[in-house]
């Protein structure tokens, strides 16, 4: 095909594209995932039962608010990835943040606990914490993949991590609305690692899944 | 008549309202950029080029959400042009080559940069003597990092610091006039 059939070809739809149309993709894929992963909790795993008490003590909010923020540093980069001619990453390890916050707060929790009972605090509960919150992510995930197929991401491992990052924190910061746990050391560990798994998962999911 | 980065986005800012004809000529003007851009690249691999400047066509033109109006609309269209050559080369299994002085000068101007006529003397006066020097040496007399180094009586790794520091310099300041 000549390069002048393909231009006619190309310019028969040329619908308008109104300047914060990434920013709106995006924003609406956390939306539409985050509902999905929001019903998944709801009816795959219910609300706990203390909801109504939980919701006025502190832990209930902190986990919250260290999820979200870990959110919202996804967020600030996969708005930057979206585009082909970002060359500097912004606040690239602005995550470090919260991770910085709850760290102290269990280095607290551990301080104020025998030394004996370290590891039994840290091993238990179960580990499936984790992989529940990879899961729950998976919606969000997708949704913003579609997202993304509008946009243009040049480091493809980089925009899949930046994706995982910020879909594991909203699935995490949404399964708090099943989990009862009020250990830092518990949130640290199992929400991090779960987070964690996510931003690998779109890491490695990134350049199959993201290729244009 | 040379395309400017001015006109283009004008024309790609018509399209992004939804002027069709806008974005037609848009398309249009890209061609031979486009062409001398992976010219350079590939060398003559004529069928290949061509392959190539459709597959970038048909990103900006899908993609066009990606572009933030208030950025130069050179450096969004190379990076896309860029992304399909690494994918290229990715596909064909070959070695990617460093983009550098010749990504500094794409931002500055499109038909200068793509026709390779610019000014380069006026480009690296502005520099340090030593960082001009190793620039041209390693750049664009093709001279490795080891031989420019015996060339100026300097270590190698002297001069790769020079490079480095002599294009982000060099980038610092293109990007700061072009916004």
């Amino acid at each position: 095909m000549s390069h002048e059939a393909l231009i006619r070809s190309l310019v028969k739809q040329v619908p308008p594209v109104p300047r914060n149309t990434a920013r709106r993709r995006i924003v609406l894929a956390l939306l539409g995932g985050g509902a999905i992963t929001l019903v998944l909790v709801l009816f795959g795993l219910g609300v706990r039962a203390d909801i109504g008490a939980a919701a006025f003590t502190a832990p209930f909010w902190y986990k919250a608010a260290y999820t979200a923020s870990l959110a919202a540093c996804g967020l600030i980069l996969t708005l930057q990835v979206a585009r082909p001619d970002t060359t500097r990453l912004r606040w690239a390890w602005l995550w470090a943040a919260p991770l910085a916050v709850m760290g102290a707060m269990c280095a607290l929790e551990l301080a104020s606990t025998p030394s004996w009972k370290w590891a039994a605090r840290i091993m238990y509960p179960p580990w499936s914490c984790p992989l529940i919150v990879l899961m729950l992510s998976a919606p969000v995930f997708a949704a913003l993949a579609l997202a993304f197929r509008r946009l243009a991401p040049t480091n493809l491992p980089l925009a899949g991590a930046a994706l995982g990052l910020v879909s594991g924190a909203v699935a995490a910061t949404l399964y708090c609305l099943y989990c009862e746990a009020v250990s830092p050391l518990y949130i640290f560990t199992r929400y991090t690692s779960g987070v964690a798994l996510a931003t690998m998962a779109g890491a490695i999911l990134g350049p199959r899944i993201l290729r244009w | 008549m040379a395309a400017t980065e001015s006109q283009l986005k004008a024309l790609m800012i018509g399209g992004l309202e939804g002027d069709a004809g806008a974005h037609a000529e848009l398309l249009a003007a890209l061609v031979p950029l486009l062409q001398a851009f992976f010219r350079r690249r590939l060398g003559d691999g004529h069928a290949e080029v061509e392959d190539l400047v459709q597959e970038t066509l048909i990103a900006v033109h899908n993609r066009r959400a990606s572009y933030d109006r208030d950025r130069v609309l050179s450096a969004w269209i190379f990076s896309i042009a860029r992304y399909k050559l690494v994918d290229y080369f990715r596909r064909m299994r070959r070695h990617v080559p460093l983009e550098g002085l010749e990504e500094i000068l794409v931002t500055e101007g499109f038909e200068a940069a793509a026709n390779a006529r610019m000014d380069v003397d006026q480009l690296l006066g502005g520099l340090s003597s030593k960082q001009s020097l190793a620039i041209r040496r390693t750049r664009i007399d093709g001279l490795s990092s080891a031989e420019a180094a015996s060339h100026g009586g300097i270590s190698e790794s002297d001069v790769k610091i020079s490079v480095h520091r002599g294009l982000k310099l060099l980038a610092a300041r293109l990007t700061g006039s072009a916004r």
